[in-house]
């Protein structure tokens, strides 16, 4: 009564490679399949510097509990105190990155119902103590430095004064100690560093301490220099010209002879033109510094060709 | 373009490279053959036989077909036959051949093919056998395969190193995959020319 319909799965495809009459076109329907191929990573080669390997002790999967035995204890907040910024922000890395390992290592035990999963644990608790105590000691560093901000909001004029008082009784300023204080009054006061770079932004506080970092070489020395006849230093040009020069009598001698010329021209700088006219000069040396060393690299360059 | 089956002549006429696509489906991990480096419901209609749970209907979805690999013939004539070659052997493992498939496939301890959540590695595996099936039995000489991950090449000893060599793609992001692939047919056509 009804046609019996036969299920047809054949494709365009399947098809046309039948119907091709061109002799051995097609595949033999007897054809013996082939095993799956199983993927293998003999053929990945991984480079030694791969980032990946952070999360490896010396490229080993796991190590034994043996390998990891712990003999030590973690710093204490006393020891941690001692050390520099950057010395913290390094061992933090440290204990991160071996956490890292441990925590992968651990894993691995756990999966397979090891109990030396414990051992992995034991250690990554010891480093975390490090790691909680380095963060205890910048946060006490943090909160010293906002106590001691405050702390400068109300008292602040009153140790500038006493510091100036002290430099200019002092008989001998020309030692590294006296160098050093200056440095650190000029960086925790003010925010000037020592070295000048590009992202210098010249504001009110920078321009007070270059004021008074300058008035203050130039009162000390002055006399020493034999230039009292220049009387008050009378812009912030000049202030800062004492300012860049060393804390020295040659220093300021220097900075003298450059005030000389610099009074010939009889310019003024108006109040209202001084963090520009500072932020010009922290540029134009930056820009000549670059130009210096390019130059030299050039040079060094030309001649290790000639070598 | 790639919504029909397209022939030698016309790969020619339309700038296309004598090759032929392997995508691999990241969730399911199953495979579909293409002329064309791009998947269109076409292919998965022509290529799935007889679905059931455990080689499910695939969806056409883009993100989740990755390229697996790119075999590149001398020919537009051996990529066409390369390419009926590889359906065929697929028809067989889900139909008159399904048995001995079968028994080459890895098990669970309920004799169903191996998984983990969706995916089912042999699937994969079975398409890189077949492709070495197809270039032995039709001695495709000059065959370059171009790996997406050297990893599913599997050990040299599958390869006739007579017949073929193999390369890896360059390793971009997913979302430039297909780019990377327009790539490969682009300087295959260059060269050519």
């Amino acid at each position: 009564m009804f046609k019996q319909q036969i299920s047809k799965f054949h494709t365009s495809a399947v098809e046309m490679a039948r119907t091709t009459s061109r002799k051995g076109y097609r595949l033999s329907p007897h054809v013996k399949l082939r095993k799956p191929i199983l993927p293998t990573i003999d053929n990945i080669t991984v480079k030694e510097d791969h980032p990946l390997w952070e999360f490896f002790s010396n490229g080993k999967f796991v190590r034994t509990g043996q390998e990891i035995a712990y003999t030590g204890r973690p710093w204490s907040v006393q020891e941690l105190r001692r050390k520099s910024f950057e010395d913290l922000h390094g061992l933090w890395y440290v204990c991160l990155k071996e956490r890292n390992r441990l925590y992968r290592e651990e894993h691995v035990y756990e999966q397979v119902g090891s109990m030396r999963s414990n051992e992995f644990d034991g250690l990554s608790e010891q480093i975390r103590a490090t790691m909680w105590r380095i963060k205890q000691v910048l946060t006490e560093r943090d909160s010293s430095l906002l106590r001691a901000k405050a702390e400068f909001k109300a008292d602040g004029e009153k140790y500038l004064q006493e510091f100036r008082e002290k430099y200019l009784q002092e008989e001998q300023v020309e030692t590294d100690e006296w160098f050093d204080k200056l440095e650190r009054i000029q960086y925790a006061i003010f925010g000037i560093p020592d070295v000048l770079d590009t992202n210098i932004k010249v504001d009110l506080t920078f321009l007070k301490g270059v004021k008074f970092i300058g008035e203050l070489k130039f009162a000390k020395f002055a006399e020493a220099a034999g230039r009292s006849d220049l009387g008050e230093l009378r812009d912030i040009a000049e202030i800062y010209t004492v300012f860049e020069e060393s804390a020295t009598v040659e220093g300021v001698q220097n900075a003298c002879d450059k005030i000389d010329e610099y009074r010939l021209s009889e310019i003024t700088i108006p109040g209202s033109k001084e963090i520009q006219v500072v932020q010009g000069f922290i540029d134009d040396k930056i820009q000549q510094a670059q130009s210096e060393f390019i130059e030299e690299a050039e040079n060094e360059k030309i001649e290790n060709k000639s070598i | 373009m790639a919504s029909k089956f397209r022939n030698s002549f016309w790969l020619k006429e339309n700038q296309f490279a004598p090759q032929v696509f392997l995508f691999r489906n990241i969730e399911s991990g199953q495979v579909l053959y293409s002329q064309l480096p791009h998947l269109t419901k076409y292919q998965i209609k022509q290529q799935t036989f007889r679905p059931n749970w455990e080689n499910r209907l695939p969806s056409s979805r883009r993100d989740i077909w990755r390229p697996l690999l790119i075999a590149q013939f001398t020919t537009y004539e051996k990529a066409i036959q390369a390419y009926h070659g590889l359906v065929e052997l697929k028809h067989m493992r889900m139909n008159h051949k399904r048995k001995e498939a079968n028994l080459l496939r890895k098990k669970n301890e309920y004799h169903q093919i191996w998984y983990s959540g969706q995916f089912r590695p042999t699937y994969i595996q079975e398409s890189t056998a077949d492709l070495s099936l197809i270039i032995d039995e039709f001695k495709l000489k000059g065959t370059k395969i171009y790996w997406d991950g050297l990893w599913f090449k599997g050990g040299d000893e599958n390869w006739n190193s007579d017949l073929v060599s193999h390369f890896e793609i360059d390793r971009v992001g997913g979302r430039e995959r297909f780019v990377a692939l327009d790539n490969i047919v682009k300087k295959v056509i260059k060269l050519k020319n």
